[in-house]
């Protein structure tokens, strides 16, 4: 055998081993999602279900699951379109076609605002809630998952715009275009893979959050997927396992269809915010 | 004139929502960190001073926290750079398919650290888990482990948990700096004769710093909030073993409704993303400049 074959060989070997290590827990869990709770139980586990059945499915869209997916969907898709709309004007007012005063020390509350960790800010969070009658409500939920995820988006779209190469946006100045013309009609038409790389970290941040949705909803008018799951995962026995795999299957699946179709977005996104903060 | 305040009419309603959810409620918890203030009891808010703090330094389980919290920071995130480093050295080797399984190995860290939660205790769990179970059939265990249900086990479990999710971002952030280190300052090594192991202790690893730098900072910033797995799973036990400082804020203010109390816990937790904060906000403005 040659050294080159060898090589091969080795790293099509670490690289079986690395998918197994990914892909098995999610398939175990998908597998269980198939089966009947007499077979999750039973002793010796059998790999693939001898019973296909899709009542664990079912059975969730007959309770209040259904209402926790309906939340889960309405607060990603509109708190991700609020942190868009806001981080766009944000990132482009900290971007470099701007100077001014206060733009240090603005950014600079930014990336504080990125640090503070949910748990820090649940307490004054909590009568803020109840002062203004948004406790158990979506608006209040999306208000607060927005603001958490706002700092990184204002920061990933202001790295994104600072490669925008002037000379473009200086020929529409001189056309005559507003500074908010220049950012509509010039930056925003090649910033598309910018945007998609942002909405899709903000969504992903905002569909899988747990600790401020668990704190602030209550009822099927706001609760969550990840918080409906807490709330009957906890426990070695009495777990209802083939129902909880079929919410956590659920919980995965969009976030694996935007992983597969925006892996290019995701990783870019990901290595912008890493490399320039 | 217009111009003039365009920036910061474009930067406002942004400010203002942090304002709001993040700016007045970390004021108001240090503010409320003073106060004697019980929400089980109607007693109205009484100033005491820094007596919650000196209750929360004096209590045990706090300090416990605290020793696991900084136990689950450093051993976590040595791990994941330890494995990080080395699928990033994998995937960044020309094979076919390598694209694809760049893909597959982000998938955990997309997952809701709930749903991964969840996953691992269906697998791990002590009766019906198909790991116990095949550990068994092969001969490596006699009897069933108690992965989460012993006070020796539950945290490196827990450790293990977040290793399989937060890993992918390392191994990202490591691969976008390996791929940004040029291809001839390797080949100029080779004809000066330094094997590969040589290059990567003189080239690969002192350029990666600065990617490193901020996937650590990152990282150790997450993981001193670490709270979803250990609520799903163990909520903090068994005997306290797994009790962090975000389980442990928790419980005492949205379980036991002691607010002040409870505030001055946050407020430690916040000085300490403060402080990480400072650090990386001197990372990017070295950058920047």
């Amino acid at each position: 055998m040659s050294r080159k074959t060898l090589r091969l060989g080795l790293i099509y070997f670490a690289a079986t081993l690395l998918v197994l290590y990914t892909l098995l827990p999610i398939i175990w869990v998908l597998l269980t999602s198939f089966k009947a709770e007499t077979e999750i139980v039973s002793f010796p586990p059998h790999v693939f279900p001898q019973h296909v059945t899709f009542d664990n499915y079912s059975r969730m869209f007959e309770t209040d699951y259904r209402y926790y997916a309906r939340n889960s969907l309405i607060v990603g898709v509109v708190g991700t379109a609020l942190v868009m709309v806001l981080g766009i004007a944000s990132g482009y007012s900290y971007s470099k076609f701007f100077t001014y005063k206060a733009k240090n020390a603005m950014m600079i509350f930014i990336i504080i605002a990125r640090m503070v960790p949910e748990i820090a800010v649940i307490i004054p969070l909590y009568f803020l809630m109840q002062t203004y009658n948004l406790y158990d409500s979506k608006t209040g939920l999306i208000l607060m998952l927005a603001a958490m995820a706002f700092p990184l988006a204002t920061w990933l779209l202001k790295t994104f715009f600072d490669d925008v190469p002037v000379s473009i946006t200086e020929a529409a100045t001189i056309d005559g275009c507003s500074s908010i013309g220049v950012l509509v009609r010039v930056i925003l038409p090649i910033s598309w893979p910018a945007i998609a790389s942002t909405v899709t970290i903000t969504f992903l941040t905002i569909w899988n959050s747990f600790l401020i949705p668990l704190v602030f909803t209550k009822s099927v008018e706001s609760k969550t997927l990840p918080v409906a799951i807490s709330e009957i995962a906890y426990g070695e026995y009495g777990v209802n396992w083939g129902g909880l795999s079929a919410i956590a299957i659920i919980t995965i699946v969009p976030v694996f269809v935007i992983g597969l179709f925006a892996q290019k977005y995701l990783t870019a996104g990901l290595t912008a915010g890493a490399e320039k903060g | 004139m217009l111009r003039r305040f365009a920036p910061y009419v474009y930067a406002f309603p942004g400010l203002l929502l942090l304002l709001v959810i993040l700016g007045y409620p970390i004021g108001r918890g240090f503010y409320l960190s003073f106060y004697k203030y019980n929400l089980s009891t109607f007693d109205p808010p009484t100033l005491i001073g820094w007596a919650n703090y000196e209750k929360l330094f004096a209590d045990p389980l706090f300090i416990e926290a605290f020793k696991h919290t900084i136990i689950f920071v450093v051993t976590s995130i040595s791990l994941e750079f330890a494995l990080g480093m080395m699928i990033a050295l994998l995937l960044q080797l020309d094979f076919k398919g390598r694209n694809l399984l760049r893909g597959v190995t982000l998938l955990p860290w997309m997952m809701a650290p709930v749903v991964t939660a969840f996953v691992w205790s269906w697998l791990l769990n002590g009766t019906y888990g198909i790991v116990n179970y095949a550990l068994t059939e092969v001969g490596l265990i006699s009897k069933p482990i108690e992965w989460f249900t012993s006070t020796n086990l539950a945290l490196p479990t827990l450790i293990f948990i977040d290793v399989w999710q937060s890993t992918p971002f390392v191994m990202l952030v490591l691969l976008a700096g390996l791929q940004n280190i040029p291809e001839s300052l390797y080949e100029a090594a080779r004809i000066d004769g330094a094997g590969s192991v040589r290059s990567f202790w003189h080239i690969t690893l002192p350029l990666l710093k600065p990617s490193a730098a901020v996937a650590l900072l990152m990282r150790t910033m997450i993981a001193l909030r670490f709270f979803d797995a250990v609520w799903i799973i163990t909520r903090g036990g068994p005997a306290n073993s797994t009790e962090v400082l975000a389980t442990y804020a928790y419980k005492k203010s949205m379980l036991g409704f002691r607010m002040g109390f409870g505030s001055a816990a946050t407020t430690i937790i916040f000085l300490l993303a403060f402080v990480m904060s400072i650090g990386y906000i001197r990372l990017i403005l070295r950058r920047e400049a």
